[in-house]
């Protein structure tokens, strides 16, 4: 090539190349910033950590003590996530929690959430059911899947798992798998395999 | 055609990122398709969307099948790592969801993935509302599934399940 | 039927395994999953009459063919004991 233009090859590549960048640099960047300040804005009655993430829409209320964490992420999808915080009602979620879209999360008294939690699609955690109000402890690194209901007064230990579906009634002991209706816990050494995770 | 009005072609037009649409879709409401995987969508597939939006995403690389006359109702969800298929003539209730793999481990590193394992719904199989596929069901013809139910395993031709874990509620001849 | 043909007919009918052990892990050959191992529980419950705990699902007691086995004919005499 004599002329210091570059070739249509070479155009198209480094066209290419910059879309790329943009796709995996920029954009999730762009996302999350916009995700913080719409957090920012959703969750201005409440306290919260640094980072926290809305992506999806969300419907939160608090009109009691609520904290939240450092970087939460809500994740948005076909239903809101709802948070609600009541008069006089204690509300605190630990850091690093992950929220799947359809949560519904309602504190009358107290909620507390550790550390890195994750809460599928459609999880409902209220500590009222009409007939009694008891405030419902989950401890760090517990995971409940997909569809899943805590009842007032449960407390679930430290890394267990809620399976999908299953309706919890009564404590979790910690490292254990609560599964069906009402939920029974197991061991998470009878089941946890490492291959599928199933 | 002239009498279907624009009912197919606006279906179409929703469905326009499906790697391909049989003939005379139908869909109500919204669908929800992302992910950039390969989804394949039979003849008089029927999408009841008007109570919420339906969801399917497939990742990229990943499969979803909808075979001919398969019906399926509103905020139902439909997420593929590597393959589902729903047989011709089957329905899915409102709510349901359907997963080929469980997205987190047991225990350990809860941000790994754990693997696929791809997910099978034979002719004529009925799902009710609120149930949960987990990785591994299978589901063989004509099976019926009662609303809310958790299911992860084979069942056989014909039978009726239901509950949390799921029973098997009655035998019957694979119609 | 012996407890150890009800629960292998139980098995193999449900989980369309046919060719285990009785020694075989169900968790490390994969032969039975979560959902499955609650399945299993419900199973020994109404079959059996006896009503196990939460604490006694551990892979001690459920683990193999052999272990439920010894783990229910236990269960069995002891409720039958009091």
């Amino acid at each position: 090539m004599s002329h210091g233009l570059p070739s249509v090859a070479e155009t198209a590549q480094a066209v290419r190349s910059g879309i790329q960048v943009v796709r995996a640099e920029v954009l999730p960047r762009a996302e999350r910033a916009v995700g913080i300040a719409r957090a920012r804005w959703l969750f201005r009655a409440f306290r919260r950590g640094q980072g926290v993430a809305a992506y999806g829409p969300v419907s939160a209320r608090n009109d009691g003590h609520a904290e939240l964490g450092d970087r939460l992420t809500f994740l948005g999808g076909m239903m809101p996530t709802s948070v609600a915080c009541y008069e006089g009602a204690r509300l605190l979620v630990g850091n690093e929690c992950h929220f799947n879209y359809g949560v519904s999360l309602e504190a009358w008294e107290s909620v507390q959430i550790g550390a890195r939690c994750m809460f599928a699609s459609f999880v409902r955690v209220s500590d009222r059911d009409g007939q009694r109000i008891a405030p419902i402890i989950i401890e760090d690194d517990v995971w409940v899947a997909h569809g899943a209901i805590l009842l007032p007064g449960v407390r679930i230990g430290a890394r267990s798992v809620v399976s999908a579906g299953s309706i919890v009634s009564q404590d979790v002991p910690p490292d254990s798998l609560a599964m069906g209706n009402p939920a029974r816990s197991m061991s998470l050494d009878l089941v946890a395999r490492e291959a599928t995770g199933s | 055609m002239m009498m279907l009005g624009l009912g197919p072609t606006v279906a179409r037009l929703k469905l326009r990122r499906c790697e391909s649409v049989g003939l005379i879709p139908t869909v109500w409401g919204r669908v929800w398709i992302h992910g950039g995987g390969e989804i394949r969508v039979g003849h008089r597939v029927v999408f009841d969307a008007r109570m919420a939006p339906i969801e399917l995403h497939a990742q990229k690389g990943a499969r979803i099948v909808l075979e001919d006359d398969v019906t399926i109702e509103g905020g139902s969800s439909i997420e593929a790592q590597s393959s589902i298929t729903v047989g011709a003539r089957s329905r899915l209730g409102m709510w349901c969801k359907v997963l080929d793999n469980m997205y987190h481990p047991l225990r350990g590193n809860r941000h790994s993935r754990p693997q696929s394992v791809p997910l099978v719904l034979e002719e004529g199989v009925t799902v009710g509302s609120r149930s949960i596929l987990l990785p591994g069901t299978h589901l063989q013809r004509g099976v019926s599934v009662a609303p809310g139910t958790v299911i992860s395993r084979r069942i056989p031709a014909g039978v009726s399940v239901g509950g949390s874990p799921a029973r098997v509620l009655r035998r019957g001849e694979a119609r | 039927m012996s407890p150890r043909e009800t629960l292998r007919a139980f098995i193999v009918d449900t989980f369309f395994v046919d060719d285990f052990g009785d020694d075989d892990s169900f968790l490390r050959k994969g032969l039975i999953d979560s959902t499955g191992m609650m399945e299993l529980v419900a199973f020994i419950e109404t079959e059996f009459h006896i009503k196990l705990d939460d604490k006694e699902l551990v892979p001690e007691n459920l683990d193999s063919l052999s272990r439920v086995v010894a783990f229910v004919t236990r269960k069995q005499s002891l409720s039958k004991a009091s």
